[in-house]
């Protein structure tokens, strides 16, 4: 089963790829196709669950082993939501752009990929498995072949795989004492003293953080924005981003373990990195004019509040970061969303271009603007409930990070208004730049996605009891 | 709970009916606006008179919104329900005659629509959890009122309301966080268990900046005078009448529930009420738009309200009589801000003008708009015998009591005085508008206005217009009705008592004669020998002189120019302006500098350009390493190819190329037979490696830097084998 689910997708791409197909129409179905079958197959495994099993053995520690549990499942089932729905958004998309055939295969490969890296048993795999997905999405970043996305690529590669080296330093470490496979509450690692103890922890946390856009190596992500926009919405606004935070999390909760970790040196300078985070992003997107741009560094920001609750080293804090992973993801993909969809029907890509939209495209734009809300974090909104259970979770904590958590989320919150509503007000109230444009929305296909999504995030942000339960308990 | 629940589905049912109705008929729309506000109006009436009977009703949505939302309809919550639901109603049917010239009109009632959802949902929430989910939905929503216009006065406005909203919104939250943590709960029931926790005013006042914000208190009421002359009227209507009292209302909970009792924040809340009010009515007085002037006059009200829940924290459990005067008033505002602003809104769908200069004489043969406008007057300025009157003695009667407890001279005597003075300015900016609008004609186009008459507003706006004012004199002539809506509201504010005031006695009558005279004064002397010059024989209002942003400049402006009277420096006006220019821009400097730093926030462009500057070279360091390393160790040779032509590469491409033109081939023999394949592999291939050379190339070269790096790792890990273990 969970082989059959791996291999559909992969297998499917390279089809989809490199046979010749009678017209870009039943390519395009055919990917679709695919990506429901894989969606439905990872709805089954997630039901089914998978025994634990070692593919392959190198050392008594370094193994690759596939397993799932709460968190999988999790994430599992957020990508096989969205991204049959993404897949659909780059149908119409792809048409303006060229090399339909080698983007949807690359797009299905990733998906395979993500779905690997998902059931991952131990850090060992998870790291190969880190390292397998920089690579397979590598040919989606630099698909328009530009200077600026070549400039990304680069940029992604040596990010990625060169700061995540500190991650496998990490792996190399704990291997050689204890296991690395992932069990609830770590394994503490008593031969190891408090001193290597925490340093370990510190490079780790910042190694599995890159794909997180921790701040220091964060300049990647807003580069990677060049990318055509369904990779962008897709990959630098959930998946690849989430794999990120989705490996600090195992890395903090079922590598290390809390209760050695709480408290020490090593956490603060994590929950320090995570809060110049949060703050770097929401000033950089305030700063930033490109509307792609703009919300990749928003990403970063987001990314940062998602760091800070996995950093707080408590249930709630680690729940409340999985909550606002689902609910950022929602929010992001939507903009990332109307932004394309407004770069494709006008080509205009600057925050000032915007102007006087929302009447043209309102479809776009209501989306956009219900989005923009939640991204800042206003009640009924799914943004609203997982800001709200972060910094319930820092307040809960305690210490210092009970005031300066809260603040530096306060702070971007500000921030954040700052820069959503200076693209979405003039959108609605202010005459468009060129009264002439005759603007429309864009065709079903890019429109149901956007639709659907907003609608899921509205419903996560109106009952988020039952998805933080479901991320609790499993 | 189902009357709760009704309550707030029919707007939200409505709202979505009515959007949807637009696309195929616009009059299908707002038969559909006001059937619901019918509906509402119907509802609110019946949750009123079970309040009246004494009956709680509570509803519980658990798990909505994460923490569920709590609701409760008593008698203070029943009561506001009815004014705003009755407000709405009457905004929405002087609606249709007011926007029939408009754009945007669906927009504008989406939005308005959900205003009134979140205003209500507000008015009966039961946690500060639920209040918060509404207030914010509310401060949004209101946003489309005040940017209706589009123009660049209206975004300008609603910019500043937009960040104090989010602003007060923000540090509310903050508040909340912490009153979370301390309490566990955010239940009203929980708030008056914590009361005389002394660890609590922090958050207590933290809560207070976003409520203090909506209501539009000193000095977060910037956004207040800007944004209720550019609304339409219907929206400035509610805005002035409804939305400042939501404000009011968190007020309320958290001075009452949680702060009884504590000196220092009845002090604080005392100061910025007497600031407020004062501020507010001499905005007022030297304001020349008619809206701006309603406008300033509401935040003056809201200056009034807030001393007497001040009064009212400071006398504790014995403070029924200001609590009484709060509630009174508040109700009276709400009333007499609709009769104005919907008065305001005839004037300006026939004129599309608000100065007075161009508005002046308008009034005149108009019965209806007169009577609205004398009984808004008098209401406002504390007439006896008209619903103003009653709030404003309770407040009074209220600081009198707390200077009586203390028995000697104290600072609450001054406090008194200050509060008789500004209900006097009420008087004389009243005045300067009635006279104005009643009394004088146009220099030009009085014949035009007079033209009007009788058909300046039709049968539905009249209805609406009849049927706000008339409750200005029925409130005033019989108190017990107020008392009535002061007495059931006990339940809510917690302060139980019986007031027993003889409203029409000597000593309450005598305030209210001060005030009058005071007002009178103001108009004689400030408003007729400043406000109002006689330019080259004709009657001209004094808005040839552009008024300053801020009255203080004006009033310091004035105190200058009477200097210089007194010296006798000059005779002309403008002379002695000119004379003083340095003391002028000081003073305009110093004031303005608030203002600005609300319009050009430090934080949208200083600190990010700061902050900015210090994370892109902090974050360009990684970046830096790798150029670092291009220029040092990986420099290349100008001459050296990372790949040249005709290695293995193309060697790979030929062999393999041949395999699959042979496999072609073969496959042409056989299934391909009717379509063959008429493709190179073997020219293909090298062509695209060709292609793919260069950035191939380059990629390959950013995996070296990233080796390089991961070396750096590795030799880490060697470092801590051979080291440490």
């Amino acid at each position: 089963m969970f082989i059959v689910t791996v291999l559909c997708p992969i297998l499917g791409g390279l089809f989809v790829g490199l046979c010749r197909m009678r017209s870009s129409r039943m390519r395009g179905g055919l990917a679709v196709a695919l990506m429901l079958l894989t969606s439905f197959l990872v709805s089954m495994l997630v039901r089914r669950g998978l025994p634990d099993c070692v593919v392959l053995s190198y050392a008594e520690h370094f193994t690759l082993a596939f397993g799932m549990d709460h968190r999988s499942q999790a994430f599992l089932i957020l990508m096989a939501v969205l991204w049959p729905l993404s897949m659909l958004y780059a149908l119409e998309y792809m048409h303006h752009e060229a090399r339909e055939a080698t983007f949807f295969m690359w797009y299905l490969i990733a998906y395979g990929v993500m779905i690997l890296f998902c059931c991952a048993q131990n850090l060992f795999t998870l790291y190969v498995l880190y390292e397998c997905v920089t690579l397979s999405t590598l040919p989606l970043v630099w698909h328009t072949k530009d200077p600026l996305s070549i400039a990304a690529a680069r940029s992604y590669v040596r990010y990625s795989i060169g700061c995540a080296a500190f991650g496998f330093v990490t792996v190399v470490i704990l291997g050689t004492h204890d296991s690395l496979a992932f069990v609830p509450g770590g394994h503490m690692y008593a031969s190891l003293s408090d001193r290597v103890l925490q340093s370990t922890f510190v490079l780790a946390f910042l190694g599995f953080g890159v794909k997180a856009a921790i701040f220091p190596f964060s300049r990647w992500l807003p580069k990677a924005s060049a990318a055509p926009t369904p990779v962008t919405a897709l990959l630098h606004a959930v998946a690849v981003v989430n794999a990120g935070v989705f490996s600090v999390q195992r890395v903090i909760y079922d590598v290390f373990g809390t209760d050695r970790l709480r408290g020490g040196w090593g956490q603060n300078i994590a929950l320090t990195f995570a809060a110049l985070t949060i703050v770097f992003g929401a000033v950089m997107a305030v700063r930033e004019h490109h509307v792609k741009r703009r919300l990749a560094y928003s990403t970063v920001s987001n990314l940062g509040y998602m760091l800070l609750g996995a950093a707080l080293m408590t249930v709630h804090g680690d729940a409340a970061a999985s909550l606002h992973m689902v609910a950022h993801s929602l929010t992001k993909i939507v903009l990332f969303f109307c932004a394309g969809a407004v770069l494709v029907q006008t080509g205009r890509t600057h925050v000032a271009d915007m102007r006087g939209l929302g009447r043209r495209m309102p479809w776009t734009f209501v989306t956009f603007f219900l989005c923009a809300l939640s991204l800042m974090g206003i009640p009924p909104l799914a943004g609203f409930s997982s800001k709200y259970a972060l910094i319930l979770a820092a307040i809960e904590s305690g210490g210092a990070w009970a005031v300066l958590g809260p603040a530096a989320l306060l702070l971007s919150a500000i921030l954040t208004a700052v820069y959503t509503m200076t693209v979405a007000v003039p959108a609605w109230f202010v005459a468009p730049v060129d009264p002439v444009d005759a603007a429309q929305d864009p065709s079903w296909k890019m429109v149901l996605p956007m639709t659907v999504i907003t609608g899921l995030m509205v419903a996560a942000g109106l009952c988020p009891d039952v998805l933080m339960n479901a991320l609790i308990a499993g | 709970m189902h009357v709760i629940l009704w309550i707030l589905g029919i707007p939200l049912c409505g709202l979505v009916l009515s959007t949807a109705l637009s696309a195929k008929r616009e009059k299908w729309r707002d038969s559909t606006y006001l059937a619901e506000l019918l509906c509402v109006f119907a509802l609110a009436v019946c949750g009123f008179v079970q309040a009246l009977q004494g009956h709680t009703v509570y509803a519980d949505i658990p798990g909505l919104c994460g923490m569920g939302l709590h609701f409760c309809l008593d008698g203070f919550r029943a009561l506001y329900v009815l004014i705003a639901s009755f407000m709405w109603l009457m905004t929405g049917l002087m609606s249709p005659e007011y926007f029939a010239h408009y754009r945007n009109r669906t927009r504008y009632y989406l939005f308005n629509q959900i205003t009134l959802m979140a205003t209500l949902g507000l008015f009966l929430s039961d946690d500060l959890y639920t209040t918060f989910v509404f207030f914010e939905i509310m401060s949004l929503a209101s946003y489309p009122w005040v940017a209706h216009d589009e123009t660049e006065s209206a975004m300008s406005a609603a910019r500043t309301y937009l960040i104090i909203a989010v602003f007060g919104g923000m540090v509310t939250l903050m508040g909340l966080f912490m009153t979370w943590n301390r309490l566990g709960s955010l239940a009203f029931t929980a708030l008056q268990e914590a009361q005389g926790r002394t660890d609590m005013t922090v958050p207590a006042a933290l809560i207070m900046v976003g409520f203090a914000a909506k209501a539009g208190l000193f000095p977060l009421y910037v956004w207040l005078p800007q944004a209720h002359p550019v609304a339409p009227a219907p929206s400035s209507a509610l805005l002035s009448g409804v939305l400042t009292k939501t404000g009011v209302f968190g007020m309320l909970v958290i001075s009452l529930r949680l702060m009884l009792h504590v000196k220092a924040f009845g002090n604080v809340l005392l100061a910025l009420g007497l600031i407020t009010m004062l501020l507010g009515a001499l905005l007022a007085l030297f304001s020349s738009n008619l809206k701006r002037v309603l406008a300033c006059s509401s935040m003056s009200q809201i200056g009034y309200i807030t001393v007497g829940i001040a009064m009212s924290v400071l006398l504790g459990h014995e403070g029924h009589v200001p609590v009484s005067g709060v509630v009174m008033h508040m109700v009276n505002h709400s009333l007499l801000k609709l009769t104005l602003f919907m008065g305001a809104g005839v004037i300006y769908m026939n004129l599309h003008k608000l100065e007075l200069n161009d508005i002046r004489g308008f009034g005149r043969g108009k019965p209806l708009l007169h009577a609205a406008f004398l009984l808004g007057s008098l209401g406002l300025a504390g007439v006896p015998g008209f619903n103003g009157y009653l709030g404003k003695t309770l407040i009074h009667e209220g600081i009198l009591e707390y200077a009586h407890e203390l028995s000697a001279f104290s600072i609450y005597n001054v406090c008194e005085w200050i509060f008789l003075f500004a209900a006097g300015i009420t008087t004389g900016y009243m005045l300067k508008i009635y006279i104005a609008l009643f009394w004088q004609t146009h220099p030009k186009r009085q014949a035009e206005f007079d033209a009007k008459n009788g058909k300046y507003m039709n049968l539905q706006t009249s209805i609406a217009l009849v049927s706000a004012m008339a409750w200005i004199p029925v409130l005033g002539l019989f108190p017990g009705l107020l008392e009535t809506c002061a007495r059931i509201s006990q339940g809510f504010t917690g302060i139980a008592g019986v007031s027993g005031i003889a409203y029409f006695s000597l000593s309450n009558l005598k305030g209210g004669a001060i005030s009058l005279l005071i007002g009178t004064l103001t108009y004689l002397v400030v408003v007729r020998r400043y406000l109002y010059t006689k330019d080259r024989g004709y009657i001209a209002w004094s808005i040839a002189i552009r008024w300053q942003e801020w009255a203080v400049v004006h009033l310091a402006e004035r105190v200058i120019d009477g200097m210089c009277t007194v010296f006798g420096y000059a005779v002309e006006h403008d002379n002695i302006l000119d004379a003083v220019p340095a003391a002028k821009s000081a003073v305009r400097l110093g004031c303005t500098a608030f203002d600005e730093a609300i319009e050009n926030p430090v934080l949208m462009k200083a600190v990010p350009a700061a902050a900015g500057g210090a994370f892109t070279s902090l974050s360009g360091l990684m970046d830096g390493i790798v150029l670092f390393l291009k220029r040092g160790l990986f420099r290349r040779n100008s001459e050296h190819r990372l790949y040249p032509k005709h290695t293995v590469y193309y060697v790979f491409a030929f062999v393999a190329g041949h395999i699959m033109d042979a496999f072609a081939f073969l496959l042409n023999l056989t299934i391909y037979r009717h379509h063959p394949i008429d493709v190179d592999f073997t020219y293909v291939l090298s062509a695209r490696l060709s292609d793919n050379d260069t950035e191939l190339g380059r990629v390959t070269r950013s995996v070296s830097f990233a080796l390089f790096l991961f070396a750096l790792g590795m030799l880490l890990v060697l470092l801590y084998v051979l080291v440490i273990s």
